[in-house]
């Protein structure tokens, strides 16, 4: 016997964008692997003068991956998408790594980096986040420097680990400075002679003329957004962008 | 650290040409030599079961069919990889899952493309170091010697601060598999005082699961998805906490917001069809089933049951044509597999026996018995109770059914709950007097046996004894009384004369198999408590 067919029941509408966007996200990333590869092989067919603007090129692809992640992640985290990646990771594999992305970047630009953080630090977080945004923050350090940017982390009296990148460049422009980021409760007495007074703990909003000018504010953002995602005992990490007093820019990082 | 990775043999899986042909031309620059190419998952199987790869890079996405994580579980799974090879996933996404269980089958490392070659040596060599740290322990647990794998985990310690926490992680789930209830729980007490990681609050609800405290398993792993909503091993042990408590709405409930986060799973939608099944919502239970039959396809975990389920779930419905169609399919889909064929069979001598054409029924179960006494190991408890079920109800092979629950009767004879299904059919059944009589006399003759058994342990000739438990450990290898009695009997006789390394396999062995049951006089526990002495005064078990 022939049974009724159920009832039309109303779904909602399936939220599609999450895989539109890491669908078309891994278009891109595909296009640009292919787009790597081929400046490899120009690579070969080149005078050597060409060396640095392929580096260049290198550079930018990186850039724009470093960026689709950066949106993909960060749209994830904000509506608990993404499940995060928690583990115990050495503090100097994470900079090694962060450093082997832009090697090349910096050796053309005649930059010198600088590693400083003991063998033994080790930190828990989520390793892949937290090499995109210092990735995000070293590039930014490599095109405003003069002639040095030094990396260093440290774990803080209370339990936070601290990651700073700095360079000997002109430093922020005051606009940026003004931002309110999302930032971190800092209690630790670190040795730091110009704390930034903007430092709240509310989420920072990006004003809208940040999104119009590009990947910065994103950058910025998606920073925020992981750093605020490490936490522990109810404290919640941060970034924070300063002109310490002996020049340059600093970015700094708080992970609990 | 520098690594020589001219030794190694590399295996690269990759469907797409240019990224084949970029990671050869990488792993040739840092000094790899040996290094294979795949371009599908099926190619990348078929050569890891001729060689043996020390690494394997392989992209998650491989067009159709099977997926990298798919290929991992495959060759984890039939050993097709050694267990200290280094497998790494290749992805375009920086959204490398948390995975709970570690002792389960996961990449070592997830690449995120595009990536340069330094951060491709510098990832191998840390998978490596790790890996070659780590051997011992792996080595044991593939060995399944838990016990001595609990030892290396206390042995290795603090030495490698970078592994301090993964191998207090092993050591907790080791523990759990032991089913040592109140230390696992001791442990993860003492990790979470640092931190609320996620797999000591996973681990924690567990063991607080063995000591029978299930409200604070079950308030463990609401915390752990508050934290973490998108951890889903914690929505299944949730699901599976309100079943134990008798709350099957509230599990399919879970079960579903679990299967919402993680559609592609063919067991949790199975699992997940057939709680829907069970609470009357037969339409969800259809659409799941379906899926897991969809999915089922292109995985090694797809079988039998989702089709089963899925006719059972339209003949409840009325769809009585579709349900034999699904049957059908099923059959030629299942071909080369007896236990599923004999499943899905069962499940076609059911849907015709309950729409009254006995002849095409008994048809059925005809194939079925042919098939199962062909193939006298595939089946499982459940799947003998089901065809025992299906021959009483026949007229021509009501005696191939007595046997078969004579020989459930022996080996289970202690296990209530198998002894209750038991019963149960022979009343469905209307078996007679003399019938239950005659499956009683199969129960009674085990009884005798354990008895001499017994006799002889306590009469102190504990070498006799275990002559005949380990006979009888041979031939009713679930039976947990004999398993029992012949753990003891050897644990003894090697208390006298000192570990014996052939005993010790056996008793392991056994130990395991004890695990499956509940231990309600613990002796399972106490069992295990004297082989690990043992195992450990002999090194390796």
């Amino acid at each position: 016997m022939p049974t009724q067919p159920p009832a039309a029941v109303a779904e909602p509408l399936p939220d599609l964008f999450p895989d539109l966007l890491a669908s078309a996200v891994h278009d891109a990333k595909g296009s640009l692997s292919v787009v790597l590869s081929r400046v490899d092989a120009l690579e070969a067919h080149c005078t050597p003068e060409a060396g640095p603007l392929l580096t260049e090129l290198r550079g930018e692809v990186q850039r724009i991956n470093h960026d689709l992640v950066a949106l993909l992640t960060w749209y994830k985290l904000d509506r608990a998408l993404y499940a995060l990646n928690l583990d115990l990771h050495a503090v100097e594999d994470l900079l090694a790594e962060v450093v082997a992305h832009h090697r090349h970047m910096a050796k053309v630009r005649g930059i010198q980096l600088e590693l400083d953080c003991d063998a033994s630090l080790s930190g828990y977080f989520d390793f892949n986040l937290v090499a995109g945004v210092l990735g995000n923050a070293l590039y930014n350090a490599l095109r405003h420097t003069r002639s040095r940017v030094r990396l260093q982390a440290q774990q803080g009296r209370d339990g936070a680990l601290r990651i700073r990148v700095e360079d000997d460049g002109s430093g922020y422009p005051a606009a940026l400075l003004t931002r309110r980021l999302p930032a971190c409760t800092d209690t630790d007495p670190d040795p730091d002679p110009d704390p930034d007074p903007d430092t709240d703990t509310d989420p920072g909003t990006l004003p809208e003329a940040g999104f119009g000018t590009g990947h910065t504010g994103l950058g910025l953002h998606f920073a925020g957004r992981v750093a605020q995602a490490h936490q522990r005992g109810g404290r919640r990490g941060g970034i924070r962008l300063d002109n310490p007093a002996g020049g340059g820019a600093r970015f700094s990082l708080t992970l609990y | 650290m520098s690594l020589d990775l001219s030794e190694l043999r590399f295996l690269v899986v990759d469907d797409m040409g240019p990224m084949r042909t970029t990671l050869r031309r990488m792993l040739s620059e840092l000094g790899a030599e040996k290094i294979d190419i795949a371009s599908t998952a099926a190619d990348a199987l078929q050569l890891m079961s001729h060689q043996r790869y020390q690494v394997v890079l392989c992209d998650y996405n491989l067009g159709d069919g099977k997926d990298g994580e798919q290929v991992l579980e495959e060759a984890r799974h039939r050993r097709l990889v050694p267990v200290s090879a280094a497998y790494l996933m290749v992805t375009a996404e920086s959204t490398r899952p948390m995975v709970l269980g570690v002792l389960e089958h996961h990449p070592d490392d997830y690449l995120i493309k595009p990536f340069v070659s330094e951060v491709l040596l510098q990832r191998l060599q840390r998978c490596i170091h790790r890996k070659q740290t780590l051997a011992p322990v792996d080595e044991a647990v593939t060995r399944g010697d838990y016990v001595n794998a609990i030892a290396l985990c206390d042995q290795l310690g603090d030495a490698d601060p970078r592994r301090t926490l993964e191998i207090r992680r092993l050591k907790g789930e080791l523990l759990l598999k032991l089913q040592l209830g109140d230390e696992a729980a001791s442990h993860y007490e003492t990790v979470l005082e640092e931190r609320e990681y996620p797999w000591a609050l996973y681990g924690l609800a567990q063991a607080r699961r063995h000591q029978g405290r299930l409200d604070d398993a079950r308030a463990l792993l609401e915390r752990l998805i508050e934290l973490h909503p998108r951890l889903i091993e914690a929505y299944d042990c949730l699901a599976e906490i309100h079943e134990l408590q008798n709350k099957p709405a509230q599990a399919q409930r879970i079960l579903e917001e679990a299967v919402r986060l993680s559609p592609k799973s063919v067991r949790r939608q199975r699992r997940f069809a057939a709680l829907a099944a069970a609470n009357g919502e037969l339409d969800t239970a259809i659409q799941a089933f379906r899926s897991a039959i969809n999915l089922g396809k292109d995985s090694f975990f797809g079988g039998g049951e989702e089709y089963a389920g899925l006719a059972e779930v339209m003949h409840r419905n009325g769809d009585d044509r579709r349900a034999g169609s699904v049957l059908r399919d099923a059959r030629k889909r299942f071909r080369e597999r007896p236990r599923d064929m004999i499943r899905v069979i069962g499940q076609q001598a059911s849907l015709y026996r309950a729409l009254g054409q006995h002849s095409d029924a008994d048809g059925f179960v005809s194939e079925a018995v042919d098939m199962a006494e062909q193939n006298p190991d595939v089946l499982d408890t459940n799947d003998t109770l089901a065809l025992a079920r299906n021959c009483l109800l026949s007229d021509l092979h009501r005696e191939a059914g007595i046997a078969m629950l004579s020989s459930l009767a022996r080996n289970r004879h202690d296990d209530t709950a198998t002894m209750a299904a038991v019963n149960a059919l022979c009343r469905e059944a209307h078996l007679d007097a003399e019938t239950r009589g005659r499956i009683d006399a199969a129960r009674q003759e085990l009884v005798s046996l354990n008895n001499r058994g017994v006799a002889l342990f306590q009469k102190g000739l504990v070498e006799q004894a275990s002559e005949l438990f380990v006979k009888a450990a041979e031939e009713l290898p679930r039976n947990r009384t004999i398993l029992l009695n012949a753990s003891k009997a050897l644990l003894a006789s090697m208390r006298e004369r000192g570990p014996e390394r052939s005993q010790l396999l056996l008793v392991r062995d056994y130990l395991e198999r004890l695990r499956e049951h509940p231990d309600p006089t613990g002796g399972y526990a106490q069992s295990l408590r004297v082989y690990r002495r043992l195992a450990i005064q002999a090194g390796a078990a």
